[in-house]
């Protein structure tokens, strides 16, 4: 019938236009980010009933659909945020491979001057050219740590501050999308039937910036409203209430700030190592990977400090006075306070500090020392390890770790917690503190001379000075040797002191001792050690060793023992020259750099996957859309000359009548 | 599979990107020559090539320090070398003057032959480095080591300090000799007393006198010195300071060796009763006090007080000089010793730098045939990946429309 041929006619116009409506729409949308593809469905209106059969009725669009799979959709949230945890890790860590080769190397490279300098003095120390070049070294070695730690300090800063950027554009995600869910809410309220596909896929949009920024994770109820969750289950968006990420400054160390959900009534720490994405990313590098090579620096800085600091004390300058420090002390007021820090939490008034009292045995690791109920238990934060320490109120307290924790004043409350870094600062506040040249204590104080008529394969050497202005004063010093009865295996040795008084016979036994000169009851300024076996001949012929004081403008003695320095074991046990100290750290974030490039790599690749994955499925594809486009426009053709072969009929039809 | 056209500009875009950076990456190591730029590059070779690097540069400062020790060691085996000529000179003059028919003016005129040569001496003693510093003052290097005293006796006033420094990993060596060794410790050519002769009307002189077991010389119950007295031909008595016999026989032969108290001495000649000398110990004699000792010989002149005595000190003299030659001998070969321990610590070196170097450089230096190749095939994927995008971005069915 004519009637019903228009109506079909017009359906499929209609229809037509939809398509190509929405063809159009796919096609300008092609480059849009995020975009699904849409598709109109088609349906055939029922059929009518003239009496013996079903006519068909034509077509209607019954919805336009979003070419959405949310499973792989699901899968490209997952791989992005990891893609973006991976990317920002590489970039952060290339860029610490960077500065620790090229100021790391800088670093060697003055270290390798100072004790070429040294040796220049140890061959000719009067010489004040040779001194100065040694203090100028000195100058150079501590501006290239403090240069480094002010690197490091500035990497940090801007961390920092790309968190702070980050979590802004969380927050201002977080709003946009419950806006969203509200217009989601609204538009299904009103009984339109349909999908608001556009709002959708902005929404998705969104949520895959996000998913960048951290792990995300949505759940969507009945009515389309979308929860959306971060990290570990932390609901960000609940409906259509938004909540915000916050910034603030960490407790105990400022630096180390840390993350807050913040909600309509309350606020909550989220724990920034368990969000993913480019934030868990730069928390780990900023509280992980920076802070172990900034602790590894800080302690090459303090090994160089002391173990310089120390030689240089052992001897005497050119004004035979003792040497003065030539770097800053390590165990300054300042630095000692540095070392503990004091979360706000703590209810006790302990202020406290820590004293290094041995350099080689400081680990890198952060500690916490915790009153627990009246005793100080320290943890290794790395480890987990824990030890006891004591009772509160001793004062002072030794740990094996090589340094010790005092008490400066006030008394903690229980549960009170103090974080303790043995290296802190110790880069930042390294400086020269000898300016003159004549100031560098080349020279040995004593020195021990055998006698001409020793004839056994016995040795006394000093091994150890403690005071050597007054070492010089207690010269001359001679010990006698003797095994007696000869060949019994026993010897015993005498002290005569610079008064001429003998001491009573003592015990030696082989193969080595160390004695403390003078001896008791005076304070011992230097030690010796006896090793071999010094037989003598017979009580009037012991082995003879004089003591005298050695001090000249030629004698290099503590030059060479500086000097020596270079190549001996000092940190990590005593196992790691400087050098080899510095090129561990550096190899560790080298190979850390490289992995993470690596799993950037693959990442990118499981992005890749994933996101064609996607786009199997949702991505427009414009030559089908072209050819989508002729399709539609012939069906358009067709139907509008049904609608032309309806009016002919009806014209026929017309014509019959009249 | 269906392939979006997002999806096709994606992928098409990230691989150009990949391959640039490849390109980009091998420019960096073929203009470095360098494999190994960061750690990155290898971090596992990178902590053996840090201590290759190390190690290179502890030998070049061994090799600065073997470069000192060498000049100044040469400096020494010079100077002793020529304190050998003037000894030998010394002694030529010391013989000399031992010729009956020489006068006073003769035996004068020698003697300051001898002063010459003693001041030459003193000189070189005295000698400065190119710093200015004493290198034979020991640890006292701005302190001129011997100054000569108007009697002709030279006192020293350096130390005994020896220098080091290190040419080797567990190895130094010393750089200067100190004076009061090299010139002060001349071993005393009898052994370790010298004599003093009260009374000499037989011409007996000691040969040695020894200490020859240090266990048994007691010299707080028999304090030195010790008194030779013969009462007659076979008859010898000595005492220590405090008077008490230690030695007595009444058998004495010539050439006999006489033992007590741990110390033995030889006397050469027959004894005549009366005569009386006493033995101080003196282990070692300086080189100064021998040449004052001969200048003073020669200048007694031609006719001592007493001439079996001037003899007897002529050939103590003498044979002191030798002394003295051999120890400037010892003191250069000391020298020497030095010298070559430092060239085979030199040798070493350089042969340990050739097997670091290359280690260095199989870590870290560019093997460029296989980096310019990498390079190549890199710009060529570059340029094949550009060209196919080219090709494929005009295929679009709205060019067909």
């Amino acid at each position: 019938m004519t009637v019903s041929l228009y109506q079909t006619g017009v359906s499929g116009l209609l229809a037509a236009q939809q398509q190509l409506a929405t063809t159009g729409h796919n096609i300008a949308n092609v480059n849009t980010e995020g975009y699904t593809r849409q598709r109109a469905e088609q349906n055939t209106s029922l059929g009518l009933n003239n009496g013996s059969n079903y006519t068909g009725s034509g077509t209607y669009v019954q919805d336009i659909t979003r070419l959405y799979d949310q499973f792989s959709y699901k899968e490209q949230l997952i791989n992005q945020s990891n893609l973006g945890k991976s990317d920002a890790l590489d970039g952060h860590l290339n860029q610490l491979n960077d500065i620790m080769s090229f100021s790391g190397q800088a670093i060697m490279n003055s270290v390798g001057q100072f004790y070429q300098a040294m040796n220049g003095v140890a061959d000719n120390p009067s010489d004040l050219g040779l001194r100065s070049i040694v203090l100028n070294q000195t100058e150079i070695l501590s501006s290239d740590f403090r240069a480094l730690n002010q690197n490091f300090d500035d990497i940090e800063k801007s961390i920092n501050g790309e968190i702070e950027q980050v979590a802004r554009e969380i927050s201002d995600i977080s709003l946009e999308l419950a806006k969203i869910n509200e217009s989601i809410l609204h538009s299904k309220n009103l009984t339109l039937s349909g999908q608001p596909n556009d709002l959708l896929d902005k929404r998705d949009q969104l949520i895959t910036q996000l998913s960048q920024y951290t792990k995300v994770n949505t759940v969507e109820d009945s009515n389309g409203v979308m929860t959306v969750m971060i990290g570990q289950g932390t609901t960000l968006v609940a409906g259509i209430t938004p909540l915000t990420i916050n910034v603030e400054s960490g407790d105990p160390d400022p630096l180390k700030t840390q993350i807050r959900l913040v909600g309509p009534n309350s606020t909550v720490a989220i724990n920034g190592n368990t969000l993913g994405g480019v934030l868990e990313a730069s928390i780990e590098f900023r509280d992980e990977h920076l802070m172990q090579v900034r602790s590894e620096i800080n302690r090459l800085a303090m090994a160089i400090s002391a173990t310089l600091n120390d030689t240089q004390s052992k001897g005497l300058d050119l004004n035979a006075q003792q040497g003065a420090n030539v770097f800053t002390d390590i165990n300054t007021t300042q630095l000692q306070q540095g070392r503990v820090l004091s979360p706000t939490s703590n209810s006790g008034n302990l202020s406290a500090q820590v004293n290094i009292t041995d350099v080689s045995l400081v680990p890198i690791d952060e500690f916490e020392i915790r009153n627990n109920a009246g005793v100080y238990t320290i943890t290794n934060m790395t480890t987990g390890a824990n030890t006891n320490l004591g009772a509160i109120g001793a004062g002072t307290y030794t740990t094996p770790f090589g340094f010790e924790f005092i008490e400066t004043s006030g008394t903690p409350a229980n549960d009170d917690s103090f974080i303790i870094r043995p290296t802190e600062n110790s880069a930042a506040l390294m400086q020269r503190t000898l300016s003159n040249s004549a100031g560098i204590a080349a020279s040995t104080a004593v020195e021990v001379t055998p006698s001409d008529n020793n004839i056994s394969a016995g040795e006394i050497a000093i091994v150890d000075m403690f005071n050597p202005i007054q070492a010089q004063l207690d010269m001359p010093i001679r010990i006698d040797v003797l095994e007696s009865p000869s060949g019994s295996g026993s010897f015993n040795y005498t002290l005569t002191d610079n008064l001429g008084v003998t001491s009573a016979p003592m015990v030696y036994t082989p193969p080595s001792q160390v004695i403390n000169l003078p001896a008791l009851p005076a304070t011992a300024s230097f030690q010796v050690e006896i090793s071999g076996n010094p037989s003598g001949s017979a009580p009037h012929a012991p082995e003879q060793f004089f003591i005298g004081d050695a001090f000249g403008l030629g004698n290099s003695g503590n030059a060479v023992a500086m000097a020596l320095t270079q190549e001996q074991g000092i940190t990590n046990g005593g196992k790691e020259t400087f050098s080899q100290s510095l090129a561990v750290s550096t190899s560790v974030v080298g190979s850390k750099s490289s992995s993470a490039k690596l799993v950037a790599e693959t990442a990118q690749a499981l992005f890749t996957q994933a996101f064609n994955r996607n786009q199997e499925t949702s991505g427009v594809n414009l030559d089908e859309e072209a050819a989508n486009m002729l399709k539609f426009q012939q069906a358009y053709q067709a139907s509008s000359q049904i609608i032309s072969i309806a009016n002919t009929l009806f014209d026929t039809i017309l014509a019959a009548v009249r | 599979m269906r392939v979006s056209t997002a999806q096709f500009y994606f992928q098409n875009a990230q691989q150009l990107s990949n391959l640039q950076t490849d390109v980009n990456d091998q420019v960096k190591y073929l203009a470095s020559g360098k494999r190994v730029l960061t750690a990155k590059d290898d971090a596992v070779s990178y902590g053996t090539l840090a201590g290759y690097k190390d190690a290179l540069t502890n030998i070049e400062k061994y090799q600065r320090n073997l470069n000192q020790a060498e000049n100044r060691n040469s400096l020494q085996e010079v100077s002793f070398a020529s304190t050998e000529d003037v000894m030998q000179q010394l002694k030529q003059l010391f013989i000399q003057s031992n010729n009956g028919t020489l006068s006073d003016i003769d035996l004068k005129a020698l003697a300051k032959l001898a002063e010459n040569s003693q001041s030459e001496l003193l000189d070189i003693a005295n000698t400065r480095d190119e710093t200015g510093s004493y290198i034979f003052s020991g640890f006292q290097v701005d302190v001129q080591p011997f100054s000569l005293q108007p009697d002709g006796s030279a006192i020293y006033h350096g130390d005994n300090g020896v220098r080091e420094l290190q040419i080797a990993k567990n190895v130094s060596v010393a750089t200067n000799q100190t004076g009061d060794n090299a010139f002060e410790k001349v071993a005393n050519h009898k052994g370790d007393f010298s004599t003093n002769y009260n009374a000499n009307t037989s011409e007996i002189s000691v040969n040695r006198a020894v200490i020859v077991d240090r266990g048994a010389y007691d010299m707080t119950t028999n304090p030195p010195d010790y008194n030779f007295n013969f009462t007659s031909t076979t008859d010898l008595t000595v005492t220590d300071n405090n008077g008490a016999v230690v030695f007595n026989t009444s058998t004495y032969t010539a050439g006999q060796t006489v033992a007590f108290n741990g110390v033995e001495v030889q006397i050469s000649g027959n004894p005549l009763p009366g005569d009386d000398f006493d033995l101080t110990p003196e282990q070692n004699i300086s080189i100064f006090e021998t040449i004052k000792k001969a200048i003073d010989w020669m200048n007694i002149g031609s006719n001592p007080v007493d001439p079996i005595q001037h003899s007897i000190e002529y050939n103590d003299i003498l044979k002191q000089l030798g002394e003295g030659l051999n120890h400037m001998n010892a003191r250069r070969v000391d020298a020497g010793i030095r010298l070559n321990l430092v060239d085979s610590q030199e040798s070493n070196h350089l042969d340990a730098e050739l097997h670091l170097t290359s280690g260095r450089s199989n870590i870290e230096d560019l093997d460029f045939a296989k980096a310019v190749a990498t390079f190549e095939q890199s710009q060529v994927s570059l340029q094949a990946a550009q060209q196919s995008f080219v090709q494929i971005k005009n295929l679009s069915l709205f060019n067909y429309l």
